[in-house]
């Protein structure tokens, strides 16, 4: 068990491990209900992380008012870049969180699974979890906004619009892990 | 010669070296150490985890560089998510992504090293010619005004206003051309970093790099260390992935910095016979604080800091002061860290400033007016590194000591803030706590709760996980940089500093580092 989904089990009690031992259930049943998006590969995350990843890039990266949506460019697959090309500890832990924000709605008065809460349901979810007295939720919302957040603003379509000027150096240089990962994409079918 | 991973890994073959001294880490503890010992003539071997990149291959992009040359690509964090660790994985280590703000240790603190830890030959007296060869290396000077940005200006004025001791921040710099991406790893070569100093300086004298390679388990006879194992990394994952190095020399110097050090001695299982490995952790945890200007700012460009508040560097007690992980009786008053503009590029930015969506892109779309400024807490309540299920744990407390100055940052910020003419100030907690009066700061700080996950710290100077000290009841090495217990084992980075230094450790450490040199060179037989 990773060391967030333990904490997670003792901050929140009986009930708590209720809901993990649900979304513990879930995972057996891995894929059901959820599905890839034309174009979308699970790499770092498994379908269904992938699944609530695209959810918070929904709410938290919106665009809107001139700004691209985080889901038009691509920041869900980003995100499962991040994972994969981390260190094993860091990315159970991102895999864990991504769970726990799947299976927290009840404990916020909204009965249903993240991924299935219209938009408006998910940012009051993912608000109380930001302000939730429990620090978990705190945790898991504070470590997964810095994550999708920071992807988002490091994709140069999105500096014109908040006046950034960019980089002196014209030309990107990609890391390896970053082409690894594109050659991996590639051979499963997706699109960076 | 440098032999990096990919190479390593093409050629896939197991790689055998003999040296007099091998090296773990490449940032200012190991970098330095090693030029100065392969001046004077001893084979030395570098074996550093992080790839070696150069400014060829910094292209100021934040995800990029976070991959190249930060360690766990800016992910890591302590336990409970209370801090953001910030340290080096490349070669040059932190020194790379640094600010290149260059402060000797203050004669206060080495005072104090001395009369309250017992710390010998490490005086103002001993290291002042150790500091004055290195600024001479690294070009350390005061910043100029052409260097200041907005606002550093601001931060300037604001102190002045406020009756606030403001100074030039040194900088180890050369024809710097204020792109403002120092923390991507300087494209120009302007910044004094490992990688452009001594690393350069040690390979010209003969040492051996070995990039991309994980050092793993040291070899014992004995109180000697007789081989030290490596395995080489895959670059892009980071994870092992082909030949294993094994290196033996006449002595061995941990320099894998303030995180990596008291990791790697931890999983030697060391702990046993060295009660003080992995306590008396200290990282400089760095609250920050953001302002709204009607002006604009444009904090991204210019160099980081180019004046910096010491009014506060030293707590102020109405009684006897507290020293990292001493009880003291006098109340506290304000102080105990240093106090700096802020410089954050877009993503990072993003990532810190609270809230999402639309709230958060209207904070983003003002960019050029968002300013802000940071401190680097002088922690007193000491941290502690272990390592359980395989990885390494990190408990760095918030609360106590560490608490009381980070409110007292935080209230300062504010003021500073007010008095240059900010709108809002915010202090990116996960409450989006905001106000725009002055007057609202008192109350305002009160209610920041400083529970875990809850504000956005980073912790960019670590050290004391291997201390120094008198013997193995109290610390993990001697004066001489030797771990306790051996004969041919060092270390030479901020692990062995007894409190933090009070500034940016760069040039401690490598004052540290010389003395380190002369007793590992004393002890070759």
């Amino acid at each position: 068990m990773t060391e967030i989904a333990r904490r997670g089990l003792i901050q929140l009690g009986l009930g708590g491990a209720a809901l993990l031992a649900l979304g513990g259930g879930a995972l057996a049943w891995a894929g059901r209900g959820y599905a890839l998006r034309p174009g979308e590969v699970a790499i770092g995350l498994s379908v269904k992380q992938l699944a609530v990843a695209r959810a918070l890039v929904e709410t938290l990266v919106p665009g809107g008012d001139g700004l691209p949506s985080g889901l038009d460019l691509g920041i869900v697959q980003k995100v499962d870049e991040q994972v994969w090309a981390t260190d094993e500890g860091t990315a159970s832990d991102f895999r864990a969180a991504l769970l726990l924000v799947e299976h927290a709605p009840p404990l916020f008065g909204f009965y249903s699974r993240f991924t299935t809460l219209d938009a408006p349901a998910r940012r009051e979810v993912f608000e109380r979890m930001l302000r939730s007295r429990r620090d978990v939720f705190v945790q898991i919302a504070t470590a997964l906004k810095q994550l999708i957040v920071l992807c988002y603003y490091a994709d140069e379509r999105v500096w014109p619009h908040i006046g950034y000027d960019g980089p002196w150096i014209k030309e990107a240089k990609p890391p390896d892990s970053t082409l690894a990962y594109a050659k991996l994409l590639g051979q499963r079918g997706g699109k960076s | 010669m440098i032999r990096q991973g990919p190479e390593l890994i093409r050629e896939g073959r197991d790689v055998e070296e003999a040296a007099d001294v091998c090296v773990v880490g490449s940032g200012c503890g190991g970098a330095s150490l090693a030029a100065w010992l392969a001046e004077q003539g001893k084979s030395v071997v570098i074996v550093e985890q992080g790839g070696y990149y150069t400014k060829d291959d910094f292209d100021q992009r934040e995800l990029n560089m976070l991959a190249k040359i930060d360690g766990g690509r800016g992910l890591a964090a302590s336990d409970d998510v209370s801090v953001s660790l910030t340290f080096g994985n490349n070669v040059g280590g932190a020194s790379v992504h640094y600010w290149a703000d260059s402060y000797r240790t203050p004669a206060d603190r080495l005072l104090e090293w001395r009369d309250v830890f017992g710390i010998q030959g490490h005086s103002e007296a001993a290291l002042a010619p150790h500091f004055a060869e290195i600024e001479r290396d690294l070009s350390v000077h005061p910043a100029a005004d052409p260097y200041a940005n907005r606002m550093n200006v601001l931060v300037k004025q604001g102190a002045e206003a406020l009756g606030w001791h403001v100074a030039r921040v040194p900088q180890a710099r050369k024809a710097c051309r204020a792109s403002g991406h120092c923390m991507q790893g300087c494209s120009y070569d302007a910044k004094q970093s490992q990688l452009v100093t001594y690393i350069p300086r040690a390979l010209a004298a003969g040492a051996r790099l070995f990039s991309d390679a994980r050092a793993e388990r040291f070899e014992l006879q004995g109180r000697r260390v007789d081989a030290l194992s490596a395995r080489v990394l895959d670059r892009a994952t980071g994870r092992p992935a082909g030949p294993s190095l094994r290196i033996r020399a006449r002595a061995y110097v941990v320099a894998a910095g303030g995180y990596g050090t008291p990791e790697l001695l931890l999983r030697q299982g060391f702990k046993d016979s060295l009660r003080a490995l992995g306590e008396n952790l200290f990282v400089n945890p760095c609250p920050m604080a953001h302002a709204l200007f009607a002006e604009d700012v444009i904090q991204w460009r210019n160099i980081p800091a180019a004046w910096g508040v010491e009014e506060f560097r030293l707590a102020r007690y109405d009684g006897p002061h507290r020293v990292f992980g001493r009880p003291g009786t006098g109340r506290y008053l304000e102080g105990g860290y240093l106090f700096m503009p802020n410089q954050l590029q877009p993503a990072m930015l993003g990532a810190v400033l609270p809230g999402f969506g639309a709230k958060h892109s209207e904070l983003m779309r003002s960019l050029s007016k968002l300013g802000g400024t940071i401190c680097w807490i002088d922690d007193v309540e000491p941290g502690r590194m272990r390592i359980e299920g395989g990885r390494r744990r990190l408990e760095i407390p918030l609360s106590g000591g560490n608490g009381e100055r980070l409110r007292d940052a935080w209230r300062k910020q504010a003021e500073l803030l007010f008095q240059v003419g900010a709108k809002q100030v915010l202090f990116g907690d996960a409450e989006d706590t905001r106000i725009e009066r002055a007057s609202q700061i008192d109350d305002a700080v009160r209610r920041l709760s400083i529970r875990p996950g809850r504000n956005v710290l980073a912790a960019p100077h670590p050290g004391g996980g291997a201390r120094m000290g008198r013997s193995a009841e109290d610390s993990v090495v001697d004066y001489e940089h030797r771990v306790h217990g051996f004969d041919n084992l060092f270390v030479s980075d901020p692990s062995v500093f007894p409190s933090p230094p009070s500034v940016d450790p760069s040039l401690s450490i490598l004052a540290f580092s010389r003395v380190a040199a002369a007793a590992v060179a004393a002890a070759l037989p």
